[in-house]
């Protein structure tokens, strides 16, 4: 089941009535049984895995909680972090790594082939694993107690609008909040709908229609010309943002429904002047996530080689973070180009802010635009290794962009004309959030018609050209 | 704060009813009244064309065949049903439609099976939602795609997803239908080199297989001869298992088979290609002449 599925309409009604007549002390253990129904529905046999680390982490930071002894944390927390990462190595990294070995024992004739074991990835595992850790990290660090209910620590990991794609969330914000089953305000029922609601836009109009289009392209890319190759690499960043943006949205929106409050995900991403600018406003769970557990303790640790520490730091964040969307070559050279990109703008940052101070550019509209669209240009072009492809594929895609030429592929107009206007309301809207964040609106207007109106002109739009067959959600893969 | 949320979402729903059901009525309306365009062919298939000869399929089937060509061999009407990515579910509604208005002459069917057209096959039914509450072998039909469909067609919109422009471009356009009887032909010229595949998978979906049998007994025993055809393709296989699988159904059932994939005169020229599944005009001109003379010694 997933949220773009008929059946999930069906469900969260039945959630938020079971929710609600569940007095407040114990609707962490409807959250549970109903989170635990979700996943299971997905593939019966992950929930084992989710149970296990839920078992795991619940015990260890107990166990971290309950004693004063430095060593003995230490030794805790290690224990756990290696136990919950085991299973993630296991199905993301295990293929991976056998085939290397393989074809290196190929070389020398020395291997015996057997029918190979086919694992099937357990969705989501990436996130509740990463969220398990910055639990079991921050009672290490003393930031929370750790929590003496097994089933809030279980709800913690395997909270279902979070489970397959995050946010990832930190303890800290959501433990609390499980405990206490608060009722959701009218504010927080209201923002939750209209966030699923454009959320949902961002998905099945934008993402899903962008995947079409360029999908034909990316899945051809022998047969075509340059000019295509950079029209899906530019629109590639769009797609994503509707996917795991959209997907995001209707996660917090859930959240929100229920009383929950949720991270941010994205905040108009495209509006970033800079590379690091940018990933403060893209998958900001992750990237918080890394910078609080792996970038600072790094420039902490390296901190004698003064700027070129921060540098080590960010190439290590964003390999790391490469590695973690799949334990692939292209995925390797996808994290050594962000690395490379922020570590220029961090060797540079002094420089660039004299040049701007002196030709007073932070206020010049052109200079704005330009570090726009570069940034953009930037982010697009290291997405051609980020797409979960083989490296030789992306490799071809990045020669044939500079080298072949012809006029840009259409296919099917309607899909065009379709994705043209999905993206084009969606640019709108961050633009005018962006620039004019007290004009213009329309979700959250003063009169109440306009509201009105406006919610059920997204929703007709997603019934009028919304890709309405259940398609699944780029970064379950992750 | 209970009311205020109910009150609210009363007049959600009843603006989303109102905006459904007139913007719904509208595209149907223009849906129907089109007299030409893709829509229109699918509408033509299901409740029009009185052809003699009937060509079913997918795009392969779409084409390759020209009714034209039939037409001025046999002497028979000939309509070519076939469209892009529809292939089983969608062939049985047009073919029980069809037998409720007449029985044609011919039936052919081009025939691709393999088992990963299983999903196109259920996408496909979009195409005849318009057709939801006309008729009750379509209702069955459509009512595949998912287990909520019933409930979805509830909207007016819905039928119409991702229609808007395809009917408004007909509407404004004017446009005609086309004197080509369904076919629509490819240009260009396939440039690469033969490709070979190790395998393709016949159907294992029980409900496409089992469309599969209805659709051959149906057109059998509705008295028409029945013909079913493996179109060219520019591809060397290894295995061809939804080919073999297809062949023996149709012994089974005495109904003749032909197989072109391992006919030279295809294999060795790609010029009468697009691509490897499709045949170009010059192609399918080629291919009908030569299927009609197997035809007539059938």
């Amino acid at each position: 089941m997933v949220f773009t599925s008929f059946n999930f309409l069906i469900f969260f009604p039945i959630v938020i009535f079971m929710y609600f007549v569940t007095p407040q002390r114990y609707r962490w253990l409807t959250l549970l049984i109903v989170s635990y129904f979700f996943y299971i529905n997905i593939e019966p046999v992950f929930a084992l895995l989710t149970a296990a680390i839920s078992l795991s982490t619940y015990f260890f930071t107990r166990l971290i909680d309950g004693t004063n002894d430095e060593k003995k944390k230490n030794k805790y927390m290690v224990i756990n972090i290696i136990l919950i990462l085991l299973p993630l190595f296991f199905y993301k990294y295990f293929n991976e790594i056998n085939n290397s070995i393989f074809m290196f024992l190929d070389q020398f004739n020395v291997r015996w082939p057997l029918p190979k074991i086919k694992l099937l990835l357990p969705i989501g595992i990436s996130y509740y694993t990463f969220m398990a850790i910055g639990y079991t990290i921050d009672v290490y660090s003393e930031e929370i107690k750790a929590e003496k209910n097994l089933g809030i620590v279980a709800l913690f990991i395997s909270f279902f609008p979070l489970i397959l794609s995050g946010p990832i969330e930190r303890a800290n914000n959501m433990l609390p909040q499980f405990r206490s089953g608060k009722n959701p305000d009218y504010d927080m029922i209201s923002s939750g709908a209209k966030l699923m609601l454009w959320g949902y836009f961002m998905k099945l109009v934008v993402a899903d229609r962008t995947g079409i289009y360029i999908n034909s392209i990316f899945e051809n890319a022998e047969f075509h010309n340059g000019s295509s190759l950079i029209v899906a690499t530019l629109l590639y960043p769009i797609q994503v943002y509707g996917d795991l943006g959209g997907y995001s949205l209707i996660a917090i929106g859930v959240s929100k429904i229920l009383g929950i409050n949720v991270m941010d995900n994205f905040r108009r991403p495209f509006f970033a002047t800079s590379m690091s600018e940018f990933w403060r406003r893209w998958h900001i769970s992750l990237i918080s996530w890394l910078t609080d557990y792996l970038y600072t303790p790094l420039t902490f640790a390296f901190r004698k080689y003064k700027i070129w520490g921060i540098v080590i730091a960010l190439m290590i964040t964003f390999i790391l973070s490469g590695l973690w969307h799949g334990a692939s070559l292209a995925f390797l050279v996808w994290g050594v180009m962000q690395g490379v990109l922020l570590s220029i703008e961090a060797l540079t940052n002094k420089k660039k802010l004299t040049f701007e101070k002196k030709f007073n550019l932070n206020n010049n509209r052109l200079y704005i635009i330009i570090s726009i669209i570069i940034t953009y240009i930037l982010f697009a072009t290291t997405e051609i290794f980020g797409r979960g492809t083989d490296i030789n594929e992306a490799i071809t895609i990045f020669h044939k962009m500079f080298t072949t030429s012809g006029n840009i592929f259409i296919g099917t107009s309607s899909i065009v004309i379709y994705m043209i206007f999905g993206i084009t309301l969606l640019l709108l809207k961050d633009f005018t959030d962006e620039f004019y964040p007290n004009k213009f609106l329309l979700f959250e207007s003063k009169y109440k018609i306009v509201r009105i109106v406006s919610f059920s002109f997204v929703f007709i739009l997603i019934l009028l050209i919304g890709v309405l067959d259940g398609s699944q959600f780029i970064y379950f893969q992750f | 704060m209970l009311k205020k949320i109910i009150i609210n979402i009363i007049l959600i729903v009843l603006t989303i009813f109102i905006l459904d059901f007139s913007i719904g009525k509208v595209l149907k309306h223009f849906y129907f009244k089109a007299v030409g365009g893709t829509n229109y062919e699918i509408t033509y298939a299901l409740e029009k064309t009185k052809a003699d000869v009937l060509i079913f399929g997918s795009s392969r089937a779409n084409h390759h065949y020209i009714p034209k060509i039939i037409k001025d061999s046999l002497g028979l009407t000939c309509y070519n049903t076939g469209r892009d990515g529809a292939v089983l579910l969608y062939q049985n509604a047009v073919l029980k439609s069809v037998l409720k208005r007449y029985v044609p002459k011919i039936i052919i069917l081009d025939f691709i099976g393999g088992s990963d057209e299983i999903k196109q096959a259920y996408d496909d039914l979009s195409y005849l939602t318009p057709y939801y509450d006309k008729d009750i072998d379509i209702q069955k039909i459509v009512n595949l795609k998912g287990s909520f469909e019933e409930l979805k067609l509830i909207s007016n919109i819905y039928p119409y997803n991702s229609e808007i422009y395809n009917i408004f471009r007909n509407t404004v356009s004017n446009k005609k239908r086309s004197t080509d009887n369904g076919f629509k032909p490819e240009v260009g010229i396939w440039k690469k080199n033969i490709d070979t595949i190790k395998s393709i998978e016949p159907y294992n979906d029980s409900i496409i297989i089992s469309a599969n049998n209805e659709f051959l007994d149906l057109a059998k025993n509705s008295g028409s001869k029945v013909i079913v055809v493996y179109s060219p393709m520019y591809l060397h296989y290894n295995q061809k298992r939804d080919l073999d699988f297809m062949k023996s159904l149709c012994e089974e059932k005495g109904i003749p088979f032909l197989d072109y994939t391992k006919d030279t005169v295809f294999l060795n020229n790609r010029k009468y290609f697009k691509d490897p599944l499709h045949l170009n005009h010059e192609g399918a001109t080629l291919f009908t002449n030569n299927f009609i003379n197997k035809l007539k010694d059938k």
